[in-house]
């Protein structure tokens, strides 16, 4: 997987994450990897079309999606994760994997994203691509977000 | 609720089973009203697309029913659903009913529908959230268990 | 004398099977009402002899193993397996099979354009595209290309080998 692929979706989760006032937010580990498993709570999943096909998984503990939630709802607590906040997980993931898609249409890449799905659960396998998943830790000061990114290219 | 966004892909789950793995699927008739989060039967894929108009469909089902279908259609047999074949079955079953599916309503309904690849999982007490969309499901058995497909269209009323 | 018979087969994923009928030839004789599938696995048995080994050209591992088991089983041998376009096009200058079973929607280089490179390599190819799923315009620009044989998915024993004869 070309590089050129994969930074869009670093720097525009980064971007997003900045915006809500998080900070110290570097990548970790990077690993390849053909099934997913996530031993966090939460998965947001993202589907691509266009010149590049695929999907994108955003990861992370259900402590770390309050936090996100929160900060996005302008630092309102959030004792847990209902509806709204699922809606606003939703939505924070449209919006990193939407910048993300602009960042390669200015590259001349035109894609479409498809509609977000959480998923909730413990031990959870997924395979999100046909071809190899490029798996990427993002620290941050709201916790870990674990991107999988799976592009047909 | 326009039927012809809806009831392809229930037709198209029976007889794509039928066809690759010869298990006979009854009762995928009706359509209900879908809550915003699901709770997974065992194993779900999920392909989503994008086009005139973005949607997703989810099928889910017992792992019972998940192994038979693997054991049937790769000639071997499966201990759990989470082995990489079984998962890659059961997505490999989702893109061709959604495949069928989605080509008929570009084909009838003039779309211009473009498939994701299928994201397949297993694991405990899995809960699908698809916030903000209104989805519908419908139900179908068979004798090693039940499966499900749930259908979401984005914007304007389904 | 005039005699009447009715044969009526059933393959599956999990048993596979021929049937072969030996027939005399008979001065008046003539067949009425034979069913299509006997004159095309007779036609298979005939002219299975010029293709004997395959290409599997397809990004999952699914459809691999489901064509490889079918393939075996009627005695054809699979000599490759490529993920994506790229491979099907280097795998087909070292392996020169006698058929290519090819998908479609691949990642890396698609099945349509990796066709066009073996053909322009070799126009006698024999490729087969899979899961052209009715779409119109892939089946036309595939016509273009001067391939004429699809597979629509999910396929079943009966209509793989159809299509090996039918490519003939």
């Amino acid at each position: 997987m070309d590089i050129k692929y994969i930074l869009p979706f670093l720097e525009a989760l980064k971007g997003v994450l900045e915006q809500f006032g998080a900070v110290d937010i570097r990548r970790g580990d990077m690993a390849r990897n053909d099934l997913m498993y996530v031993d966090t709570d939460i998965t947001a999943v993202v589907g691509m079309v266009g010149q590049v096909r695929g999907n994108i998984a955003y990861s992370m503990a259900e402590d770390t999606a309050k936090k996100i939630v929160s900060a996005m709802m302008m630092g309102m607590p959030v004792e847990e994760l209902d509806e709204m906040g699922r809606s606003a997980l939703g939505e924070f993931s449209n919006m990193v994997t939407g910048n993300a898609s602009t960042l390669l249409s200015n590259s001349g890449v035109q894609v479409d994203i498809t509609p977000p799905s959480i998923i909730f659960g413990k031990d959870v396998y997924f395979i999100i691509s046909s071809v190899e998943t490029l798996k990427i830790d993002m620290e941050t000061s709201l916790g870990k977000v674990e991107v999988n990114i799976g592009l047909e290219i | 609720m326009d039927e012809k966004l809806y009831k392809p892909f229930c037709i198209s789950v029976g007889e794509i089973i039928k066809e690759m793995s010869d298990i006979d699927v009854v009762g995928m008739d009706s359509l209900e009203e879908e809550r915003h989060e699901l709770t997974s039967m065992g194993v779900s894929s999920i392909i989503t697309f994008a086009g005139a108009r973005k949607g997703r469909l989810l099928l889910d089902m017992e792992p019972g029913l998940a192994l038979s279908m693997a054991g049937a259609v790769l000639g071997e047999e499966y201990g759990d659903v989470k082995d990489p074949m079984v998962l890659s079955l059961v997505a490999e079953v989702n893109n061709i009913i959604s495949g069928n599916a989605i080509t008929g309503i570009n084909n009838e309904l003039l779309m211009d529908l473009r498939l994701a690849p299928p994201v397949v999982f297993a694991g405990r007490d899995v809960v699908i959230s698809i916030p903000r969309l209104r989805s519908l499901s419908s139900w179908g058995e068979t004798e090693y268990g039940r499966i499900r497909i749930n259908i979401a269209w984005e914007g304007g009323g389904s | 004398m005039v005699g009447y018979g009715r044969i009526k087969c059933k393959s599956t994923f999990s048993n596979p099977f021929f049937w072969q009928i030996g027939l005399k030839k008979c001065n008046n004789c003539y067949f009425n009402d034979v069913k299509m599938e006997l004159r095309e696995l007779k036609t298979v048995v005939e002219k299975k002899s010029t293709i004997k080994r395959i290409l599997l050209v397809d990004d999952s591992p699914i459809i691999h193993k489901l064509l490889r088991r079918t393939l075996e089983a009627h005695g054809y041998e699979v000599c490759g397996d490529a993920k994506n376009g790229r491979e099907a096009v280097s795998m087909y200058q070292s392996l020169k099979p006698d058929l290519v079973f090819m998908d479609i929607t691949m990642p890396v280089m698609d099945g349509l354009e990796a066709s066009g490179e073996i053909l322009k390599m070799d126009p006698q190819a024999r490729i087969i595209m899979l899961s052209a799923m009715g779409d119109e315009q892939i089946v036309n620009r595939a016509k273009e290309l001067g391939i004429d044989n699809f597979l629509k998915k999910p396929f079943n024993d009966y209509k793989i080998i159809s299509a090996i004869s039918g490519i003939v």
